[in-house]
């Protein structure tokens, strides 16, 4: 591959408050993306995210040091509740955020209508995984990226790029989800919640940690969804990450705690054209944003460099397993054979 | 007798403290983080009761938050709302940000039981926290003492990997050899650590003990 043949994609960071993304910014984030305070986002955990004052705060730092700043409203609201939506996107509007990232299809017609020239990014919960899919969000609602979902292999997202006009944004790095992003139901089952409309997987008051004998209990709503034994590494109490009896065996019968790492893939994944490398934490602290930010701007900024030269550094590997869910890494749906 | 060939750093020293100075450190610690003005940020947690514990139980430490403020107490009466069982290394590194704290869970290194919002909320607001505790413990401390005190801080956060080291420093396989987990490698070459320190203390009272030569004053 020639320096000629590729687009440097820009980092894009995880910031669950203020710490976050000032870190994210201090270690070469290009872009930090955020979530007000309520069930508007995908990561609605007690105490997390952005008040009005603290994102203020937040774009000023970021603007000031050239780094964008993205607000998620990627979730839907009910039937009575869509003020608080609503008001998130005229929030972000308010504060000059860059973009807004939105899957649901109300609010993404409420944000072109009453803030035309605000950015609009199509969220990987809209889940579109096809051509003609991001054709018709560009058309009705004139999104300018989108985010794919984690199931496509690196080959479809090499043709989606060479087709669309759209920017192409890609999960990089972090936690993954079942196949299903933006129509995953299955926490609603236990807990009553679900990631689309309440912005959590497993909410907090349904969680209970028990630890007897070094060993540790993980429980839903009362339902033991996982058990570690002593020392065994922990994985977040997830009921698709869970161990279940299935055939006469236990073990993760839906996903195993691994977490996404594509280092190995970024000349191919720049030549391809994508145009944003997410980064997935919003739940985690400065010292992980740090860590995994600085560690990303290295391995880009190496392979925009020299991408014939570039070669995946070992203490890359080590900085991200060191803070990785499971400690082991895998290249997702990227690699795979299957569409 | 595990030979080191490299001495022990701060942390693991920070570790062999008494359980009594651990508490202590623990509990300046969150009186440094939570001054009378930072406070106000932990209202959503007003009625709450935290018990900040160790593993083997010998260190416990009770938090609770009311409208005044928080309250460092050594008992309670009334079963915690919310229960952090870690080492002095992981709570450390929980109250100063230096370790991210879903990393610490995922080594079990930390572990939050009882009322997970509440443990989340406080969690989060720790993380929230915007402020430069380097530059304060300058403040009240003076560079020197307070340089010392972040560089064990911020060894503390590495202190399983460090353990690890030394027993490939001494060569010694212990987890292969024995089939212990790293949990049990770091409890074996603690027990390691405390027992050289003690022959340490003891060979230091033998040098006291001995005369002391006589210096000569007069010019040769």
């Amino acid at each position: 591959m020639s320096t000629t043949d590729y687009t440097k994609p820009e980092l894009v960071c995880p910031a669950g408050n203020l710490p976050a993304l000032k870190a994210a910014v201090d270690a070469g984030g290009d872009t930090v993306y955020l979530g007000f305070r309520n069930a508007s986002n995908a990561r609605n955990f007690e105490g997390l995210n952005f008040s009005c004052e603290e994102a203020e705060e937040g774009i000023r730092y970021a603007h000031s040091r050239n780094a964008q700043v993205f607000v998620a409203v990627n979730t839907s609201p009910g039937p009575r509740n869509a003020a608080d939506w609503t008001s998130s996107v005229d929030m972000a509007a308010e504060l000059g955020a860059d973009a807004v990232i939105i899957s649901d299809i109300a609010l993404l017609a409420y944000a072109k209508e009453k803030h035309p020239n605000l950015r609009r990014h199509l969220s990987v919960q809209a889940s579109a995984g096809n051509y003609e899919a991001l054709e018709f969000y560009a058309r009705e609602f004139g999104i300018r990226r989108a985010v794919l979902p984690r199931i496509l292999t690196l080959d479809a997202i090499r043709e989606i790029c060479s087709k669309s006009s759209l920017e192409i944004e890609i999960f990089a790095s972090g936690g993954l989800c079942v196949m299903a992003e933006g129509r995953c139901w299955l926490s609603s089952y236990v807990t009553g919640d679900s990631p689309n409309m309440h912005g959590v997987c497993s909410p907090a008051h349904a969680v209970r940690f028990e630890e007897e004998n070094d060993r540790l209990d993980v429980k839903l709503d009362g339902m033991l969804i996982n058990r570690f034994a002593p020392g065994e590494a922990a994985a977040y109490p997830t009921l698709c990450k869970g161990r279940f009896e299935a055939a006469g065996k236990q073990g993760h019968v839906m996903e195993a705690p691994y977490s996404l790492n594509v280092l190995e893939m970024l000349p191919e994944i720049f030549a391809a054209g994508v145009q944003g490398l997410k980064i997935e934490g919003r739940q985690r602290n400065k010292h992980y944003v740090r860590t995994v930010v600085s560690t990303w701007r290295a391995a880009v900024d190496a392979c925009a460099g020299d991408p014939d030269g570039y070669a995946v550094q070992k203490e890359w590997m080590t900085s991200l397993a060191a803070t990785s869910e499971g400690g082991a890494h895998t290249t997702g749906a990227y690699e795979d054979a299957w569409r | 007798m595990l030979k080191l060939k490299v001495l022990p750093q701060p942390e693991v020293f920070l570790q062999l403290l008494p359980g009594f100075l651990q508490v202590q450190v623990l509990e300046s610690l969150l009186g440094r983080i939570f001054t009378s003005d930072r406070q106000t940020c932990l209202q959503p947690l007003s009625g709450k009761l935290f018990l900040f514990r160790t593993p083997d139980g010998e260190i416990e430490l009770f938090m609770h938050v009311d409208r005044q403020g928080l309250h460092i107490q050594a008992r309670a009466d009334e079963a915690p709302d919310v229960t952090i069982c870690g080492d002095l290394l992981a709570l450390t590194a929980l109250c100063l940000g230096l370790e991210d704290t879903d990393t610490l869970f995922f080594s079990r290194r930390l572990l939050l039981t009882g009322d997970t919002s509440t443990g989340l909320m406080f969690k989060n607001i720790l993380a929230n926290l915007d402020f430069d505790l380097r530059a304060e413990l300058d403040q009240h401390l003076g560079r020197r003492a307070a340089g010392t005190l972040w560089r064990m801080a911020a060894q503390a956060t590495g202190a399983v990997a460090f353990l690890d080291q030394q027993l490939a420093h001494a060569g010694i396989a212990v987890g292969e050899k024995f089939g212990l987990s790293s949990a049990e490698k770091v409890k074996a070459l603690k027990m390691e650590l405390c027992s050289l320190s003690e022959e340490h203390a003891a060979l230091k009272q033998q040098l006291e003990r001995r005369p002391r030569p006589v210096r000569s004053t007069q010019a040769a």
